[in-house]
């Protein structure tokens, strides 16, 4: 199978990338503003120059750069990122417990936005120069200029307050509704998987705006790439032969337009995939999502050290297994990619 | 209007062969451009026998493949658009059929090969699966029986180690390997008639030969050959029809057209034709002068009116129509109708 040799080389190759991501990481953190030990150690300790010294000694902080690397590497390896200081838990486990509300709303959002961009890309390019064509252009224009914060507060604004139809910014769930025992992290599936009706209808109830509002760039660039790349396979002469052999529509959609104009799109889609982290951010603090981005905001705000490199080797660790996860479906779609010419 | 006398001009030599399987009559095609509209397909009509091998030549711009694609049906429109005439396939006229019924004809009685086999094909679909799908879907066809289809089609046309071939994609085949692979497409639904737009102009001398034997081979199928070689139209085709500026302006077999043209067209055509000087090996190419005139703008008399030799003032104010001239041929030009009536 060419397809899985494919994907083992593919994610082969993102070990370099990880290394690299981690080394970068680790020295700017060290270039961090602002003097996380003042911080912690308050304006007493702070300007104490024997607790410092101690302090340093007990983190390690003493030691030459490479030296503390190597070690955060093995603690790494071992699953440790530090302690929080600000959570005063591990850094692990304060991701592990805050990444399943961040993936459960990243996916919703690309569903989201895949489904219905794909289905308004499609429609445009099928009604092209048409009224169909002209609304979805004004809807991707508009879904991928407007910034997320502001866009996150209309939406709050119209569906929340005038409306009625969602609810407020209050996280996942109502306080009344229990949450789903743990299997996934992600409340509507564990709710489905637990059987509990009342859990799933009000954490989807809760999800929908928050993966609205993160998904709408994605809308936006999904459709208008679609609609450009389909433009291009409806011209293209292989569908001149497929009409020639008395294809009928249905397999000349399938099977010839499809596929074809989705290997452009989804190229794109995996280029912005960093743009829908760092929307996550925004769209987590203005739904009160508790998630990585609101763990980072706060860790951000807290200077605290081991919670901010963590994050940010998380980040960059989903960016890069995405943007392989891509490059396999891309070459999946296309056998040039694939075999090689 | 063009209107020609189709029948007993080819020599009869059975009834069989005096089955025409293809029948365009008055086509007329317009491109919708942003300076006016293009006459780009004049009236042209046409009839194929069964086995007969028809060639189509003229400059590039003519209307050759407009004519093809639209005979097919298979024109984008917009930006253009196929105003008037039928094409009978069998008795059955394509113009006037359903999508449905039309679907069951293109790739089944009539279908077409193309220039450039590598845009021809869907990259991501197994050369296999393409050679087969039309016919699959026609006949309901298993996939292993499908599978065996597009083996033995690439058989058929000299694919060598055809099993593996049909597995593969067709940017992994030679260009050569994937004109054939092309031509087995159209053949699989067994096609009475085949239209072929250049299929060899992009291949060496040495391939576009072989593809030309493997063409000839095929004696039960009538064909529909476009070209700019006329050397190709020489050893290929049992008849051929010159088109200028969208308008057909000579027919005949080919022996006649090619040891005495009538129109004066068709003999600049003969003359540019590179030829191999003995001596010294060098290829001459002898220009027809002139262009083409603007088919947003036709003139009101003979296209060629502007690059002829030999007109006369009637020429530039009616549009000759197609008339039998000699024995064999039919030609649109009023000097070579009034010297062929002098004689
Ligand atoms: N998309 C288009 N828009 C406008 N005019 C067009 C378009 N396509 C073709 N034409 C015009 O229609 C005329 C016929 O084109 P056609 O492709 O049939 O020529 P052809 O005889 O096949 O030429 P060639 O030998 O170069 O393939 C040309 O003069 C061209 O200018
Ligand atoms: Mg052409």
């Amino acid at each position: 199978m060419g397809i899985l040799i494919f994907a083992l080389r593919r994610f082969l190759l993102a070990i370099p990338t990880l290394l690299g991501l981690l080394i970068v990481t680790f020295i700017l953190a060290n270039f961090m503003p602002g003097d996380p030990l003042a911080r912690l150690l308050g304006d007493v300790g702070g300007s104490n120059p024997e607790t410092v010294a101690a302090y340093r000694a007990q983190w390690g902080l003493d030691r030459p750069l490479w030296e503390q690397f190597f070690i955060y590497v093995g603690n790494l390896l071992q699953g440790d990122l530090g302690q929080s200081t600000f959570t005063r838990r591990g850094v692990m486990e304060d991701l592990l417990s805050f990444l399943p509300a961040t993936v459960e709303l990243g996916v919703a959002a690309i569903l989201f936005a895949g489904i219905i961009g794909l289905a308004l890309g499609s429609l445009a390019a099928l009604f092209h120069n048409k009224w169909p064509d002209f609304l979805v252009r004004a809807i991707a224009l508009l879904a991928s200029g407007v910034p997320v914060f502001w866009l996150g507060l209309i939406a709050l604004q119209v569906f929340y307050l005038q409306l009625g139809w969602s609810p407020g910014p209050e996280g996942r769930l109502s306080s009344r509704v229990n949450p789903p025992p743990r299997i996934t992290g992600a409340y509507t599936v564990d709710s489905i998987l637990s059987a509990d009706s009342v859990a799933f209808w009000d954490s989807l109830a809760h999800i929908v705006l928050p993966a609205a509002v993160l998904g709408a760039f994605f809308l936006g660039l999904v459709s208008r790439m679609m609609r450009a790349s389909m433009l291009d396979v409806l011209k293209a002469p292989y569908l001149m032969t497929a009409r020639s052999k008395g294809l009928n529509t249905r397999t000349i959609a399938q099977f010839h337009v499809l596929p074809n104009a989705l290997i452009p799109t989804i190229t794109v889609v995996g280029l912005a995939i960093g743009g829908l982290l760092a929307g996550a951010v925004l769209t987590e603090t203005v739904f009160s999502w508790p998630g990585i981005g609101r763990y980072a905001v706060d860790a951000a705000k807290a200077l605290d050290y081991q919670a901010i490199l963590g994050v940010t080797l998380l980040i960059g660790f989903v960016y890069v297994i995405t943007n392989a996860i891509i490059d396999v479906v891309y070459a999946a779609l296309d056998p040039r990619i694939r075999l090689g010419s | 209007m063009s209107t020609v006398t189709v029948t007993s001009r080819i020599g009869l030599s059975s009834p069989e062969e005096s089955k025409a399987v293809l029948k365009v009559s008055d086509l007329v095609v317009e491109y919708h451009t942003a300076r006016g509209i293009a006459q780009a397909v004049n009236g042209v009509t046409f009839t194929v026998h069964a086995g007969e091998k028809l060639a189509i030549v003229g400059e590039s711009g003519c209307g050759k493949t407009a004519t093809l694609l639209a005979a097919l049906r298979l024109l984008p429109s917009p930006p253009s658009k196929t105003v008037r005439g039928s094409v009978e396939v069998d008795g059955t006229d394509l113009m006037t059929l359903g999508p449905k019924a039309l679907n069951e004809i293109r790739g089944r009685d009539i279908s077409i090969v193309f220039q450039d086999a590598l845009s021809a094909f869907n990259p991501v679909l197994t050369v296999g699966r393409q050679i087969s799908e039309g016919v699959r879907q026609q006949r309901k066809l298993s996939k292993a029986a499908a599978h065996e289809l597009a083996v033995d089609m690439l058989a058929r046309v000299g694919v060598p180690d055809p099993d593996q071939r049909a597995k593969q994609y067709p940017h992994q085949l030679s260009g050569g390997m994937r004109q054939r692979a092309m031509i087995a497409m159209a053949l699989a639904g067994e096609p009475k008639v085949l239209f072929a737009d250049e299929p060899t102009t992009a291949l060496d001398v040495t391939v576009q030969a072989q593809i030309l034997d493997l063409v000839r081979s095929f004696k039960d199928l009538a064909i529909v050959w476009v070209s700019h070689d006329l050397g190709v139209v020489a050893g290929l085709a049992d008849r051929v029809i010159v088109m200028y500026s969208g308008f057909v302006v000579e027919e005949g077999p080919v022996e006649d057209i090619f040891h005495s043209p009538k129109h004066p067209y068709t003999a600049a055509l003969l003359r540019s034709i590179p030829r191999t000087d003995e001596m010294s090996g060098t290829h001459e190419l002898v220009s027809i002068p002139g262009s083409p005139p603007d088919l947003v703008a036709l003139p009101a008399g003979c296209p060629f009116y502007d690059r002829c030799a030999v007109r006369v003032d009637r020429c530039a104010t009616d549009r000759p129509t197609l008339e039998r001239v000699g024995d064999t041929q039919t030609v649109a030009c009023w000097v070579a109708q009034a010297k062929d009536i002098a004689s």
